[in-house]
């Protein structure tokens, strides 16, 4: 059997990976699944935690952060189409109307 | 008691939000203020039944949510909170080209999240209701669809939202792998008990503050604030300042006033709530000095008082956080109205400059905006006096000296920008005409409540008191 | 008698607010006749209080009358309650009499100003928050008054506000006495966790009763005196004063000389079992009074704007209230803030007769020789500067005679030669302002000679009103040479001030101590008279003769330049410094510098805010890594 701590470790790495691809790539759709991909570090936790500790509970807290994070998407990239539709662009480094 | 009576709050928003989805198809769209009356129908009886519900101590799902008096308290100012800002928008909609159905909609399920927030001690269920508001809040920061402005708050409200909700997720998860749960009283049990995963539970909590910190608006997780406030449409810049906070505030208030119980386990954490307290208040009234933008002031503002609230955290006093939290409600809803006051077709007034003068030529606008500014500088006789006061002199109790001395010499600073603002209004001679729509009963009517709730709450606080101590005697929940 | 006491401030906050909602629209006449009956009324009800009071026995005292249970929930206690006892009632007489008097000065003085009636709005309502303040039985209801007496002097100073330095002097008067309240509220924290009620009674009970520590005692006594020297113009924080000058004339009489500057004053006097339980903080107070006294005076030498030597003459007699209040003394204290209230405002009014007269002037050097045209002001300005002065038969005499008495009999010797010595330069300086003003010869500009008139009646009544009371107030407090019991005035303050001991002096002593003081304060108007009537070239001869000592005071001994060579490591500012005006520059840096500083630091943080969404993560992500490490390492 696999220890707990490889889970944790590679869902850290993945986690990691999202925070820092969020704030590397300039392409808000990148950057949106960059938040995807820590979710899923997270539901990957939350299924190490549930198989260790023998319960439920985590497995099915994953459906809801799965469900989450599906919602997100549609709310979001109807945000962002509605960007494009404005501005002809998805770069993120054009978004800075507001400063200060 | 396990009753199905537990869901009506949450339910009759929902419901509500449902109706006027279906109303706007039959609609014609100068029509669409009916959707208004209806919502504040609802809202009416939402909250009549918080107050029915009082001392019953209603829970349903297990328990996962529970009617105890604070969430029906907290249930009770976020609806009052709603109220006022559909109140304060039914005109702006029509003057600002923002009148969509979905607007009603949107807010009542923000609501209807916030109120699941409050009423569940449970961090899925929380996270849940957490998501609800904010999927809804995304939208509504974006609802003025040709104004690029508008759009530009939708999504660094969105990109970062979903940020923050990324860490709030592998905190929870953290806190279940450390704890076994993800009930808030099982996980302070379980940090308390000091478990082999102490340190995978400590992670958890600070992800989770990081989490909650970002809705809150506390430094350094602030920094969406200032831009969504100044994108998106003002009644709806009014909401995000005090409802995401109360409940912000209200998920903290249930982790860490049972959490700080134990002092030896928690000093670390005492630590670092006390470092983001300090420079939460630091750097928001500071750099509010610089602002000329009337709604980025009002948003630096709100950052600072998240610092203030986080005193109160740090304090352990329940009462009075919330305390402050209502008298923050009437005052931030009353500038804001105030602001959204002085607008007409197509265009509103925001900068600093476009106040010179109003003081007297608009006297009632002016003067209940200076009630409410002198209020959020914390003078007496007003509700943000007292509320400063109270927490202030409970983080003295508890010995937070230091603290308190940090967070006094910061109101100093921030003096200066709510009065430069009356200083504009009252004596400065003004360099161009500023005309408004002044025929807006709605708003003067959420103007006169919120100005009463200001000076109730400086003036007569004691039936409220009465009633917050009344909810908070619930704790530990 | 007393049931209607709490009515008092309350007068003045319904005119308040007619005034607010309504005045726009009310005709001139009819809103100084409210303003003035609004405060009219209140003083009646003061003064049928008082009798009331004096009716009343020991053991029924404070009359409290709770008007709502204001903060009352878990361990707070806090009721908006008033309260009447002698203090109160002393205070209340002052605020509402002198107050009332010069409202109706003010009809004069404001007559042809077009914010007439902003101006008498923001009048009533200083009224109603400085009774409020000396009205409130515990400390956060007088809290409530004291910032808003601080909001109302605020608004009143930069009430010419088209003018930039009157707004500029506003701000800095906000500033300085924020940072004052900053410290007071500090204390009411201290005593609302150690003590657990801010209800005076409960306060002096508690100490009493040992609730707290001396060095506890100390730490909370010094924290309110910095709250009273900002409000109370003291060293380090009396700054703002002069400058609040820009105000008009009548609100630098109520406000910044007869009431609102002396609340530190009279909340020491309240406070008094804590300061004497404290002893330490008591002689703070004592040396910081008298050090205020004598630095005040010496800057009021050369000045010679009219009002400001008023201003620093303000200064300087708060400060012997201080040595009053810090030497035990805390009858005498409040005694000289009663006599002060009358013949300082009325010195005030009389040099707004004086600046109305002249269309506007303010600099001595452009007057002399008015005594002829203004024969009703004159002789009233006289009355006050004899009264201040300490020239028996005055009300000012007796008052200062008590303090320094007292100073002297505690054994403190070194302040009761300051204050002596400050007598001798009080002396000095008013009557080189009556000679400059009223004597010698005529330096007016030609246009302002053209208008030269006497004021109307309006302003000239209260003049003659305020000079009787200059003259009659000290009789209510004799000393004790004259007889025994004729001290009316401390026997009323007795059950509030709780004295520690009392030391008497022999009769002898006493009357030496007297010709002390007459001596100095003829010897200061003697070498007046020489100076500015006699010879007057004698000032120029000195300055001739002792540049150092000239320019050593003209430089408050050099402290601009001390400060200098010590912090900022230049001497060549100094030739510029000599030029400019007696204000403690490196206070005044202190306090812009700070701005720029806040200013700064505000710069620096908003510079982050860049608007990219890149950075905001960044700033997000970097706050996450030091979060977390916290918590690890």
């Amino acid at each position: 059997m696999i220890p707990l701590n490889y889970f944790l470790v590679l869902s850290i790495i993945l986690f990691a990976l999202g925070a820092i691809a969020f704030f590397v790539k300039r392409d808000l759709i990148t950057q949106f699944m960059a938040i995807e991909i820590m979710f899923n570090a997270a539901n990957l936790a939350f299924l190490a935690f549930a198989k260790s500790a023998g319960s439920l509970d985590g497995q099915i807290i994953v459906f809801f952060v799965i469900t989450v994070a599906a919602a997100e998407a549609a709310v979001g990239l109807a945000i962002i189409l509605l960007i494009f539709r404005q501005k002809k662009t998805i770069k993120s480094e054009d978004i800075k109307l507001m400063k200060g | 008691m396990n009753t199905i009576y537990a869901l009506f709050p949450v339910l009759i928003i929902v419901a509500a939000s449902l109706l006027v989805m279906i109303l706007e198809v039959f609609l014609k769209r100068e029509d669409r203020s009916y959707l208004a009356y209806i919502s504040l129908l609802f809202l009416i009886a939402a909250a009549a039944g918080c107050v029915k519900f009082w001392d019953k101590g209603y829970s349903y799902f297990d328990g996962n949510l529970s009617l105890s008096n604070l969430s029906l308290f907290f249930c009770f100012i976020l609806i009052i909170a709603t109220f006022l800002v559909i109140l304060i928008s039914m005109k702006y909609l029509t003057l600002q080209n923002a009148n969509y159905g979905e607007y009603y909609v949107l807010l009542l399920f923000a609501l209807s999240g916030m109120i699941i927030m409050v009423s569940s001690s449970d961090l899925i269920v929380i996270f849940l209701g957490l998501e609800v508001l904010s999927l809804s809040s995304y939208a509504l920061a974006g609802l003025r669809r040709e104004d690029e402005k508008s759009n530009e708050a939708a999504v660094k409200y969105f990109l970062l939202g979903s940020f923050a909700s990324a860490f709030l997720v592998f905190g929870i998860a953290f806190l279940y792998g450390a704890t076994q749960a993800t009930a808030i009283p099982s996980i302070v049990e379980g940090l308390q008990s000091g478990s082999s995963f102490g340190t995978l539970g400590l992670v958890g909590l600070g992800l989770v503050v990081i989490g909650f910190g970002f809705k809150v608006a506390v430094v350094p997780f602030h920094m969406w604030t200032p831009d969504v406030y100044q994108g998106a449409p003002t009644p709806i810049t009014a909401f995000f300042s005090v409802g995401p906070k109360a409940v912000g505030f209200a998920v903290l208030l249930r982790i860490f006033i049972p959490y700080f119980k134990d002092a030896l386990e928690s000093q670390l954490m005492f630590g670092l709530l006390w470092i983001i307290a300090a420079i939460t208040m630091i750097a928001g009234n500071l750099i509010a000095l610089r602002q000329t933008n009337v709604k980025r002031i009002l948003a630096y503002s709100s950052i600072a008082h998240a610092g203030y609230l986080m005193v109160a955290i740090l304090a352990q006093d329940t009462q009075s956080l919330v305390f402050y939290l209502t008298a923050y409600l009437f005052m931030n809803i009353g500038a804001f109205a105030a602001v959204i006051a002085l607008g007409k077709k197509d265009h509103e007034y925001l900068e600093l400059e476009d106040y010179k003068g109003i003081g007297f030529r608009y006297p009632w606008i002016g003067a209940t905006f200076a009630v409410f500014l002198i209020s959020l500088a914390g003078f007496p006789p007003t509700g943000g006096f007292l509320a400063k006061f109270y927490v202030f002199s409970a983080a003295v109790r508890q010995g937070l000296v230091s603290l308190v001395i940090i967070g006094v010499l910061a109101s100093l600073v921030s003096v200066f920008y709510y009065l430069r603002i009356i200083i504009y209004m009252y004596m400065k001679e003004p360099s161009y005409d500023v005309e408004i729509n002044i025929d807006n009963p709605s708003l003067f009517l959420a103007l006169f409540l919120c100005l009463y709730g200001v000076l109730q709450l400086g003036i007569f606080p004691g039936n409220i008191l009465v009633l917050i101590s009344q909810a908070v005697a619930a704790l530990p929940f | 008698m007393t049931d209607y006491f709490w009515l008092i401030p309350f007068i003045p906050a319904l005119s308040t607010l007619i005034l607010v909602l309504f005045g726009q629209k009310l005709p001139k006449k009819y809103v100084s006749f409210q303003a003035c009956f609004a405060v009219f009324a209140s003083f009646a009800i003061s003064v049928i209080s008082f009798i009331g009071l004096l009716q009343t026995s020991h053991e029924h005292l404070p009359i409290i009358k709770n008007l709502f249970s204001w903060i009352h929930a878990g361990s707070f206690q806090a009721d908006l309650a008033l309260q009447l006892d002698p203090l109160s009632s002393i205070m209340t007489l002052v605020v509402t009499g002198v107050g009332f008097l010069i409202h109706v000065y003010s009809v004069g003085y404001m007559a042809d100003d077009e914010g007439y009636t902003r101006y008498f709005t923001y009048l009533n309502l200083f009224t109603f928050a400085m009774l409020i303040l000396v009205m409130g039985s515990n400390l956060v209801v007088m809290f409530v008054g004291w910032e808003g007496v601080g909001l109302c002097s605020y608004l009143l100073i930069g009430f010419w506000f088209d003018k930039h330095s009157a707004a500029n002097a506003g701000k800095k008067a906000f500033i300085v006495n924020r940072i004052g309240d900053a410290a007071f509220l500090l204390g009411i924290f201290f005593i609302f966790t150690h003590i657990g009620s801010g209800e005076f009674s409960v306060i002096n009970a508690a100490i009493g009763g040992g609730a707290i520590t001396q060095g506890l005692a100390t730490l909370i006594a010094i924290l309110l005196f910095v709250g009273a020297t900002g409000k109370s113009a003291q060293i380090p924080l009396y700054i703002w004063l002069p400058d609040a000058m820009e105000g008009p004339t009548p609100v630098s009489a109520l406000i910044h000389a007869a009431t609102m500057v002396t609340a530190g004053v009279y909340m020491v006097a309240r406070m008094n079992v804590l300061f004497t339980f404290s002893g330490s903080a008591n002689s703070l107070v004592a040396i910081i009074g008298a050090v205020t006294a004598v630095f005040a005076a010496t800057m009021a030498l050369t000045q010679n704007d009219i009002k400001r030597v008023l201003a620093y003459s303000t200064i300087s007699q708060i400060g012997y209230m201080f040595i009053g209040c810090g030497v035990g003394a805390y009858a005498a204290g409040m005694f000289h803030l009663f006599t002060h209230a009358f013949f300082k405002s009325l010195l005030f009014l009389a040099a707004g007769s004086v600046i109305h007269a002249l269309s506007g002037e303010l600099n001595m050097q452009k007057m002399g020789g008015l005594r002829k045209y203004l024969p009703l002001t004159y002789p009233t300005f006289l009355i006050g500067a004899i009264a201040i002065a300490g020239i028996p038969f005055l009300s000012g005499f007796f008052s200062k005679d008590a303090i320094l008495t007292s100073a002297y009999a505690n054994g403190q010797y070194l302040v009761w030669a300051l204050g002596i010595f400050c007598a001798v330069l009080t002396a000095f300086y008013m009557f080189r302002l009556i000679f400059l003003t009223f004597f010698g010869n005529e330096r007016l500009e030609p246009e302002a000679k053209k208008h030269l008139h006497e004021s109307p009646p309006a302003m000239t009544i209260p003049l003659v009103l305020l000079a009787f009371f200059s003259i009659v107030a000290g009789y209510v407090g004799l000393p004790v040479v004259v007889g025994k019991d004729l001290n009316f005035f401390g026997r009323f303050l007795e059950p509030v001030i709780h004295q520690a001991h009392e030391v008497h002096l022999s009769l002898g002593t006493e009357w030496m101590l007297i010709l002390i003081s007459i001596a100095v304060a003829v010897t200061g108007i003697f070498i007046a008279w020489v100076f500015y009537i006699k010879n007057p070239k004698i000032p120029k001869n000195i300055v001739a003769r002792f540049p150092g000592l000239y320019k050593l005071l003209y430089n408050k001994y050099y402290v601009d330049e001390i400060y200098n060579t010590l912090f900022v490591n230049s001497t060549i500012k100094g030739s510029e410094i000599v030029y400019d005006h007696f204000d403690l520059k490196v206070i005044d840096g202190v306090v812009n510098g700070s701005a720029k500083t806040t200013n700064f630091f505000g710069k620096v943080l908003s510079y982050f805010q860049t608007g990219y969404i890149k950075d905001y993560a960044l700033i997000f992500l970097l706050g996450v890594i030091l979060l977390l490490g916290y918590l690890l390492f």
